[in-house]
């Protein structure tokens, strides 16, 4: 009889009760979160009231949350798509640098382009730079049968050990620095400053533009139909004549150019140079990103903007309350977790109301009988 | 009190499942040092009541009586502990570990430190009792397949048990293994243990079991003492239907009909090595339904997918209408290909009804335009076919998951006719079906073979190979038995030859 | 029944961080308040704690407001500044060769407000952005008087990961003070390309004591015990000058002559207390108590080599 009276907020209601999982393992682990803050000392009321501050008192405090936006988006997006098609890419992180080299590359030397045409070059040769890379876990995984989460990790260290060379040992690193990192960039690629006094770049708008291109893409094109088809269900992919293995080095090779544009713009939107180990777990915080989002590219949309308000608003939480600066990331870990956990109570509890509910017509129809 | 004379006895055993009724109030009973047949097609049920002993599947309704006493299985320690020991289709061994790491992988123990030595010794002394000879120290994955077996055995024989289940076992074996294990199996009856023997082959099962209960649709169709039944009785038991299907009238098909399949010494052999189609010819003529007689798992899967280019031949030639087949056949003018596993590999079950009739043809026009789906003509090819093959269904767009068996397979059926191929195979297409919808399956396959289309129809049931083939031939181990006019084949020369018997 | 509850909870939720966030604590006085960005843990007993306890003690003697934030990714650093500058913190120190950039672009951003890069030499030529490192040269020159005075067979070797900025300008100065004492001292220097890998450092040692160098004058993280032990192996064919560490403190090494690194935690004091803020880059040394020096086996001579040393650069005679 409650259902009837239910109160009229479609959206949010609905929001809540298709992507219930998501939603009731965030609070729960916000709430988990908020015991830790307490444990720590903290009032956790206050603790959250400046994350939400530090996230919402301004524009110039919003535009931290879409800066950090930016890598979670298109690398979560990148997770996404191997999600829908029945790929884990865990290799993010590495594409990351993949882009950040690439990028380092081409800015570094100076070609005397204009602006538009160097940025667009700095993207082309971080994303080919990635995608090269991401064809390698793609080819082993779809051709020789290795465990695409194994092999992407270890391309992963590769990667981070390749970027430390680079800016210590060739002749992009900076001479006598301080700190690892390449020389500076050309002044033309970097990122136009959108909102002054602020980082805001434009990264994090195309990060939403590819949330919503590959949400047409998987809903309206055939090759996002192909990619369904393949995460659903592998043989009757293959018996409808899809070349699965094709298809999913062609995944792998978009999550990775995705990750590579990420690492790109962090490159030239924010630092302006390459450094030594500069992603920080980032690409595996958009595998974070994609799994809560399950996989769907709006989800990954709200999922990015999610983590980023409490990684920025996190760091605002540690200065002005003094809580530990890795509780943010421990928030989205318990997040993730108490997700994922929801989901599969949700399948058992699930699974014993059919039992139940077919023990119970049984004993009807014995009745009846 | 009569129990008491079983080792084991499973009675009124009822398992539903989403959809079926896995086992239908099935009771068998197993002597002491007797071996008991379990005889079935697969999908006849021995599975799930074997899973329902083990402890992996609760069941509904009905009791399981060990030694005549009452228990309650609820896991495989109880089932182990009630003295169950089982050897599944597939191995359940830990490859990286040696033989005796295995046998006593699971034991209970109270010390903390692993001390193999006694158990190597009992081990031992078992391989010699039973004439399965393993080497306790070698890794199991460095054995061949047949020694695998052995261990899963002894494992149980080690745990002491009095009952023990054969899943299959003969499936991997070799001939000369075969004979081993025939003698094991007499030795641990000849302890006043008893063997429960799952096959599908009639010939062990006439040499091996002393009882046979044989199983169709979940339902135990009857128990005889092996001595007084014969291979074609067993045979008839296993495969018969209860409802005869009337043969249907045809016209002759013309001599010169043009050979649409034609296949040349086809050799194939499936991921296990097993040679699943042994030098095989066959040719199939535009207008004609040929018909693929024989008990299940001789070939038949093997036969359908070689032919659709899902799996490659070893050796030999595949033609359709002169075209080598090179790989997947998506084209569904060409090739209508109703696969026999309707779940697993023709249907992706998440997918809406729409997206399933479209799953070969969804980057063509008019369903794709420049890439981009046009769900306009997607949604009124989905309507169009759903009026036309009577697909019962609330909307075009719910999941095919959601459909009853015979719904999704006229899905299955509408995607793969309707574009008229020249070339169809229906492979088990009325599995699992009710009887209404196994008469409109076979409506859909005469009209087929009317249109001109030339017809290649896989099935276990005989009577509905008799009824609809003109012309029949007979796989039994991968082999091709023979040829016959549909019209004037005869029962049980087919029983016969399915059984391997050249006539 | 299970919708509502839904909405509910959510709404509570957000609610609650809503009233929270209304509560926003008082305007503290933000004279002299300063605020520190590490770049690790501040309880990792090096770099990062001390000059951390350095601020604390500024903080405590001053009375003034710290504030301080680690861990902080390199994506982040611009970000985190930025959030320090708005509040209203007066002095922000950027610990660490990484945050010179980001200091820099957060200094044009904030005028008035003033920035350290510390361990950098680099002010970006902006009016409010000063920089502070130790003097590695005068830790150089000391640790080559040092070498200079225990060396037996007039050969000497350096080790290093990597020659960065810092590390060259050690190097130079400890070539320097060598031959100030002796012009006949064989000098080289060498890197392993990894600062915590203890058997290169092992093996790069024994190499250099193969070739005859008996003194050897390590500037490394954890490999630093990696030529420790190798000194201590070689059976009083070699010795240890240490740099950065206290050699017989830290790693138990025997065969040592004797041990300079630097005062952290006087760094970070010093920057705290506002006196570097000038635009200018400051080196701490001797002069400043940014050095400490451990004596483990030097001669007399030695000891008064050293102390004529120490004097002549704070007093400016040596000029590095």
């Amino acid at each position: 009889m409650g259902e009837k009276k239910t109160l009229n907020l479609p959206l949010i209601g609905n929001i809540i009760l298709t992507k219930g999982h998501s939603v009731l393992g965030i609070i729960l682990g916000i709430i988990a979160g908020g015991i830790l803050i307490l444990i720590s000392g903290v009032n956790p009321f206050d603790a959250y009231g400046a994350m939400l501050r530090g996230a919402f008192r301004n524009w110039a405090s919003f535009t931290n949350v879409l800066v950090r936006s930016s890598p979670l988006l298109l690398g979560g997006i990148g997770v996404a798509i191997g999600i829908k098609s029945g790929l884990w890419n865990t290799g993010i992180e590495g594409f990351m640098y993949l882009g950040g080299i690439g990028a380092a590359i081409v800015s570094t030397m100076n070609l005397g382009l204009p602006p538009v045409l160097y940025v667009l070059l700095c993207f082309l040769v971080g994303m080919l730079f990635a995608g090269v890379w991401g064809a390698i876990p793609g080819y082993l995984k779809a051709y020789r049968g290795v465990n695409e989460v194994t092999c992407t990790i270890m391309m992963n260290y590769i990667a981070v050990y390749l970027t430390n060379w680079i800016v210590t040992s060739t002749p992009i690193a900076q001479p006598e620095a301080f700190y690892p990192m390449s020389l500076p960039f050309a002044q033309a690629t970097y990122l136009p400053i959108l909102t002054q006094g602020t980082s805001l770049h434009i990264g994090p708008f195309i990060g939403i533009v590819v949330c919503l291109v590959f949400y047409f893409l998987l809903k309206y094109t055939s090759f996002g139909f192909r990619t369904r088809m393949l995460g659903y269900n592998p043989i009757a992919a293959r018996y409808a004549g899809v070349n699965s293995k094709r298809q999913m080095v062609i995944i792998m090779v978009i999550g990775a150019m995705l990750g590579g544009l990420a690492g790109t713009i962090e490159c030239i939107g924010l630092r302006h140079r390459l450094y030594m180990e500069y992603v920080t777990n980032v690409g595996y915080e958009s595998v974070a990103v994609a799994l809560v989002a399950g996989g769907n590219p709006i989800g990954v949309l709200v999922s990015a903007l999610f983590f980023s308000i409490l990684k920025a608003g996190g760091a605002t939480m540690a200065i002005e309350t003094g809580v530990s600066s890795s509780m943010s990331s421990i928030i989205i870990a318990l997040c993730v977790l108490f997700v994922v956990g929801v989901g599969v109570a949700d399948e058992k509890s699930a699974s014993a109301r059919k039992r139940k509910a077919k023990a119970a017509a049984a004993a009807k129809k014995e009745v009846a009988e | 009190m009569d129990n008491k004379a079983y080792a084991l006895k499973m009675q009124g055993i009822t398992k539903r499942f989403p959809g079926t009724l896995a086992n239908d109030h099935i009771t068998i009973e197993c002597e002491h040092g007797k071996v008991l047949g379990l005889l079935g097609e697969n999908g006849a049920g021995k599975t799930t009541l074997m899973n329902i002993l083990y402890g992996l599947f609760r069941p509904d309704e009905g009791q399981i009586f060990i030694d005549g006493e009452e228990v309650e299985i609820q896991s495989p320690s109880d089932a182990i502990n009630h003295g169950i020991g089982m050897v599944h289709q597939h191995f359940k061994l830990v490859d990286t570990l040696t033989v005796i790491e295995n046998v006593v992988l699971g034991l209970p123990t109270m010390k903390q430190v692993l001390d193999l030595a006694p158990a190597k010794e009992k081990l031992l002394k078992l391989c010699h009792e039973y004439e399965l000879f393993v080497d306790p120290d070698a890794e199991v994955w460095r054995l061949p397949v047949g020694q695998q077996q052995w261990v899963e055995i002894l494992k149980a024989l080690y745990r002491d048990c009095k009952v023990l289940v054969l899943d299959e076992p003969t499936a991997v074996l070799t001939p000369s293994e075969s004979n081993n294990l025939c003698r094991a199996i007499s030795k641990i009856t000849a302890q006043g243990k008893s063997v429960i023997f799952i096959s599908h082959k009639l010939r062990e099962v006439m040499e091996i079991t002393d009882n046979v209960t044989v199983l169709r649709d979940g339902k135990v169709i009857g128990t005889i003492a092996t001595k007084d039944a014969t291979q074609l009785k067993l045979a008839e038991m296993m495969v018969g239907r209860a409802v005869e299907i009337e043969r249907r009238p045809r016209a002759k098909v013309p001599a010169d009909s043009e050979p649409v399949l034609v296949m040349k010494d086809v050799n194939v052999y499936d991921e296990r090595g097993v040679h699943a189609l042994k030098n095989f010819n066959l040719t199939v003529h535009a207008g004609e339904i040929v018909g693929v007689a024989g008990i299940d798992g001789n070939g038949q899967r093997e036969l359908a997918e070689c032919i659709s280019g899902l799996i490659k031949p070893q050796s030999g030639t595949i033609e359709i209408k002169g075209k080598p087949v090179t790989g997947v056949i998506s084209d569904p003018s060409f090739l209508g290909f109703i696969p026999e596993d309707r779940h697993k590999t023709g249907l992706v079950l998440d997918f809406t009804v729409a997206e399933n009739l479209i799953i070969k043809e969804y980057m063509k026009a008019p369903f794709a335009k420049k890439g981009i789906l046009q769900y306009k003509e997607i949604g009124s090819h989905a309507n169009e076919m759903i009026d036309k093959f009577h697909v019962k269904t609330s909307s075009k767009d719910v999941a095919v998951k959601t459909l009853s068996g015979g719904n999704q397979q006229k899905v299955v059926i509408a995607r793969e006719l309707n574009p008229e191929p020249i070339l169809d195979i229906a492979s088990q297409p009325t599995r699992g079906l009710d009887l209404g919808a196994v008469m409109g399956v076979h409506d859909v396959l005469m009209q087929e073979r009317e249109r001109g289309a030339a017809v290649l129809f896989i099935s276990a049931e005989l009577q509905e190979v008799m009824a609809l083939s003109d012309r029949i031939i007979v796989l039994y181990s991968g082999e091709n038995m023979g040829d016959l006019d549909g019209d004037t084949a005869d029962q049980a020369v087919i029983g016969q030859m399915m059984l391997g018997k050249r006539i | 029944m299970k919708k509502v509850l839904a909405v509910l909870a959510v709404f509570l939720i957000t609610a609650s961080f809503v009233f929270a966030g209304g509560s926003s604590e008082g305007s503290n006085d933000m004279a002299g308040s300063v605020a520190m960005v590490l770049s690790g843990l501040k309880t990792d007993q090096a770099f990062n704690q001390y000059t951390y306890e350095g601020m604390l003690r500024a903080g405590q003697e001053k009375g003034i407001k710290t504030a301080y934030m680690e861990s902080v990714k390199d994506s982040e650093q611009i970000e985190v500044i930025r959030q320090f500058a708005q509040a209203g913190y007066q002095t922000i120190i950027g610990q660490g060769g990484q945050f010179g950039d980001a200091l820099a672009t957060v200094a044009t951003e904030f005028p008035n407000t003033q920035f350290i890069f510390s361990v950098g030499n680099d002010t970006y030529g902006l009016p409010n952005m000063s920089a502070a490192t130790v003097s590695y040269k005068e830790a150089g020159y000391v640790g080559g008087i040092m070498a200079a005075n225990a060396t037996k067979n007039n050969k000497v070797a350096m080790i290093t990961g990597v020659f960065y900025a810092n590390q060259s300008q050690m190097r130079d100065a400890f070539e320097k003070a060598l031959h100030d004492v002796n012009p006949d001292i064989e000098f080289t220097a060498i890197e392993t390309n990894d600062w915590a890998d203890t058997d290169t450092a092992y093996n790069a040692a024994n190499a250099l004591i193969a070739q005859g160098y008996d003194i050897l004058f390590p500037c490394l993280d954890a490999a630093g015990a990696g030529v420790a032990a190798a000194a201590d192996d070689s059976k009083g064919k070699a010795m240890v000058v240490g740099s950065v560490a206290d050699y017989a403190g830290v790693y138990g090494c025997k065969a040592v002559v004797g041990s300079v690194d630097f005062n952290w935690e006087g760094l970070g004091y010093l920057e705290s207390t506002g006196e570097l803020c000038d635009g200018q880059a400051h080196e701490v040394g001797l002069a400043n108590d940014g050095l400490n020096i451990t004596i483990n086996n030097l001669s007399e001579e030695g000891v008064a080599a050293l102390e004529q040393a120490k004097n002549d650069i704070i007093a400016g005679n040596i000029v590095l």
